[in-house]
């Protein structure tokens, strides 16, 4: 089974694509470029859309600490669940800054966990047909879930 | 295979809280997109978010939420600070800490009308 021999290289070479963390990271060397050091959630990818995607999850990420926490400590504890009805939300959407907030935190929460699905399809699926359809299914989603909600937060008019 | 340590349990964790936000994130989008069709069906399912049942729930997403967050601040120390790998694991001690204050404090508010 000569095939058996090179998937399984491949899904060894693969799996090693998001890694976790080294546990006992050497300190890095003065000289070292940053790209070579590893600790991180994984190492920096030296190019490429991998870098791009890379720099949004970090990026994104720091906008959604006080996107989401903003939003959680608003509508959960400053606001209780017990408040939030229609008459709440059609209150809140009358003022045109909280759609533009809701959208950008739909729109950087739905790409910032779409890339992260991708990270653990790539590391949990062998290349193949199999991975194809995940990675379909994720992109699918991503999309149908982003348009809904985007409509939601542009075309809502309380009646 | 790799065994144990501060750095993995950060990761896996980090893994599941990161599925388990963006599960909700969808839940969410679609609870949210009913209020287009008007104020009683989304009444209704903002009922079902108001049961008592549904707290533990609603503590459980915000610790899913801040855990996220603050090993992500983490995650981005290492990777940026020339001394972040050095100290990654002071780094998750301290983000232990500021979780279960934060987690402790955000909860009491999110259950205190259940004591009123």
């Amino acid at each position: 089974m000569g095939s058996g021999v090179v998937l399984y290289g491949e899904a060894t070479l693969s799996m090693n694509h998001h890694p976790p963390p080294s546990p006992l990271p050497s300190p890095p060397e003065a000289d070292q470029p940053l790209a070579e050091r590893e600790g991180g959630a994984h190492p920096r990818p030296s190019g490429g859309i991998e870098l791009y995607a890379w720099l949004f999850m970090r990026i994104s990420g720091l906008a959604l600490i006080f996107l989401a926490l903003g939003h959680l400590i608003i509508m959960h504890m400053i606001h209780t669940v017990d408040q939030i009805d229609y008459q709440f939300v059609a209150g809140r959407y009358a003022n045109l800054f909280w759609r533009g907030y809701d959208l950008t935190m739909l729109l950087l929460a739905m790409i910032h966990g779409a890339n992260g699905i991708r990270y653990l399809i790539d590391d949990y699926t062998r290349p193949g047909k199999r991975r194809t359809i995940w990675i379909r299914v994720l992109y699918t989603t991503t999309i149908v879930f982003a348009v809904l909600g985007t409509w939601v937060i542009a075309a809502f008019q309380p009646k | 295979m790799y065994k144990g340590g501060v750095g993995q349990w950060s990761w896996i964790f980090h893994r599941i809280t990161g599925v388990g936000v963006l599960l909700f994130l969808l839940i969410h989008i679609l609870d949210t997109a009913l209020i287009m069709l008007g104020p009683v069906a989304y009444d209704h399912v903002m009922a079902i978010y108001k049961h008592p049942l549904f707290r533990p729930m609603e503590v459980l997403l915000f610790a899913m939420v801040l855990y996220h967050a603050l090993n992500g601040v983490r995650i981005i120390v290492i990777d940026f600070w020339s001394q972040g790998p050095r100290y990654h694991r002071q780094l998750f001690y301290i983000v232990m800490v500021l979780f279960v204050i934060g987690w402790v404090v955000g909860s009491y508010y999110m259950v205190r009308p259940l004591f009123q």
